[in-house]
Parts: C-alpha cells; structure tokens; sequence
C-alpha cells in the first residue's frame, strides 16, 4: 500500500472517530445531564483530543517522515475544527442574550424602547454577576483593595483580545 | 514548507481583513472576513496542489487554515459582543474600581447596546420608538430553539414560550 494511501486511511479513521465521540454524546449524555456544564462539555472535547495527539504522535514517532508529520498536524487539526465547532454552538444555544431579547419581543409582540421589559434588566444583572464571578473563578481577574487588576493570563487574554478587537476595527465591544 | 505556506496564506488573510473592515462596503465582520478568507483559502489549496498534488501536505495546510480562520472568527465574535471579554480588554488598558465596573455595565445601558445590535443586524426592527421582531430576527429564534432542542438546553417551560 502507497505511504499516501495509508494516510488518507488514517483521516478517515479519525473521521469514523469523531463521528463516534458525537455519536456517543447524543445516545449516552446529552439528555442525562452528564454533560450539562459548560465544565464538563469542554472536559468531553478536551480529553478526547489529548488522547488523539497523542496517539498522532505516538504515530509519528514509530514512522518519522514528512508526510507522518503533516498528518499528525491535520488530524489533530481536523479534531480542533470539529470541538470548537460544537463548543461555539453549544454555548451559543445555551447563554444567548440576544436570544433573550428576541424571544421577549416574540412573546410581548413588541416593547418600548426606552424602557426595556424589567426582565431584559434582570437577566443583564444575573448574566455580568456569573462573568465577573467567573473571571474570578478562572483567575483572571483579582482583586486588589477596592481596585480590580488583571492577572497575568488575564492580562495576556485582554491584551489578545484587544489586538484581534482593533485587526476587525471593532468600535464598540460586550 | 506547506507550514510556511499556511502562515502567509492566514496573515494575509487577516491583513486583508483588517482592510476591508476598515473601507465603505457593505456586509458585517463575518460576511468580510469569509469572503477574503474562501479566495486566499482557494489560493492556499492551489499552491499546495501545485507543490504537493494531492497529499498529506495538502490535507494538514487545509485543516490547519481552517481551524485558525474558525478560530479568528470566534475570537473577534466573542470580543465584539462578549460582557466578559469586554471587561477583560478594559481591564487591560487601566484597573476599575467596583463602582466603575458596575457604571460601566449597567444593566440598562448593557439591554439598550444590544438592542441598537440587534437592530442594526437586522434582527430587531424599530418603529418610532417601538421595537418589533422582523422575520429574520424570528427565523433565527427558531435557530436557536432547534439547537437547544438538539443540545438538551431547553427548560419544561420553552417549548410554551418559542
């Protein structure tokens, strides 16, 4: 069998793969509440792709070469397209605010816009006390007296995303 | 070289990007970033058919672009309308004190930000000073419905509500 062959065998292992880790998210966790934090969800796709790269790595070092590299690189690749595929959508689906608002003026058929249904208000106070907790929880953020300062991941996150922010020539962000 | 190639394919990707975003044409981020993406896209799979023919190279140069396009789009989609990624990229230019977060993200000022979003996307339509859903603001309710049907996200109650 041709080295390419074995290759394009080997990506569609890893397609039967990932068709699997979704099929088993859909029969054996997603109703069952196993899977219902953003947490654990995240854990789900992680685990998965550590124990792919390195079995993609294992692979190239038992036979070394261009092209074993090159596809060690496009399936772990091919792995990172598909969890963060599922991670955008699944969170999306979960904490929309625009989703929110949308399904307001649905249920009311229409609403002021100077004054915003109290709900809306609500839900915007529930949802910037869970982020602030969270950047918390994840250490991004501290505080320091009265003042809240950055940590260094947080201060790298920020800095990243300030960059990206003005590369698209976002004017108003949040 | 397939890497190399990738590398300049995608920061020519971004480049291009950053200029578009910044000329008078139509179409959001997204819409921008897609259409000069899938062309240096295009041209990143003929070099490396031309190169490589049809390899192994070409499969990785492909996923490897793919992933950090889908992975720029999120990232300038989360810094755009995230709560969270807003106060970090705040927080990185100067500390706040509590007060000056919680003036800053004012619940009312936060609804009425999305509000003016939703209705600038299309979503939300505003009448005098009355706002209404517009078909394409219900079509995607129904979007996002089926994905928390799919997802197992919905509560006993939404199914009455949507």
């Amino acid at each position: 069998m041709s080295a390419e062959r074995t290759y394009f065998i080997l990506y569609a292992l890893v397609v039967a793969y990932l068709c699997g880790h979704f099929a088993a998210y859909l029969l054996f966790f997603r109703h069952r509440g196993r899977l219902s934090t953003e947490r654990s969800v995240f854990r789900y796709h992680f685990v998965s792709a550590c124990l792919l790269s390195l079995a993609a790595i294992l692979g190239v070092i038992r036979n070394p070469g261009d092209a074993a590299i090159a596809t060690a690189i496009g399936v772990i690749f091919a792995h990172g397209i598909y969890s963060l595929s599922f991670l955008e959508l699944w969170t999306l689906s979960q904490i929309s605010y625009s989703r929110e608002i949308l399904l307001l003026a649905k249920l009311r058929g229409q609403f002021a816009k100077n004054a915003p249904p109290p709900e809306l208000t609500r839900v915007g106070d529930s949802k910037k006390n869970d982020r602030f907790e969270s950047l918390c929880r994840l250490k991004l953020l501290r505080h320091d007296g009265e003042v809240i300062k950055l940590t260094l991941p947080g201060r790298l996150i920020g800095n990243t995303l300030r960059a990206i922010a003005w590369l698209a020539h976002l004017k108003a962000t949040g | 070289m397939w890497l190399l190639a990738v590398i300049v394919f995608f920061a020519a990707a971004l480049l291009a990007h950053a200029i578009t975003c910044r000329l008078p044409i139509p179409g959001n981020s997204v819409i921008r970033f897609l259409t000069v993406g899938s062309a240096l896209g295009g041209g990143l799979i003929a070099v490396l058919l031309y190169r490589y023919g049809v390899s192994a190279q070409l499969l990785a140069g492909v996923m490897l672009y793919a992933f950090a396009c889908e992975l720029y789009i999120f990232l300038f989609t989360l810094a755009m309308s995230s709560v969270s990624a807003n106060l970090l990229v705040n927080l990185a230019t100067h500390d706040m004190t509590q007060a000056e977060v919680d003036r800053r993200y004012d619940s009312a000022s936060m609804v009425s930000n999305r509000i003016e979003r939703l209705i600038v996307t299309g979503l939300l339509k505003e009448t005098g000073q009355v706002i209404r859903p517009t078909a394409k603001g219900l079509r995607l309710l129904s979007a996002f419905d089926a994905l928390r049907r799919f997802f197992g996200h919905m509560n006993p109650g939404d199914s009455r509500q949507s």
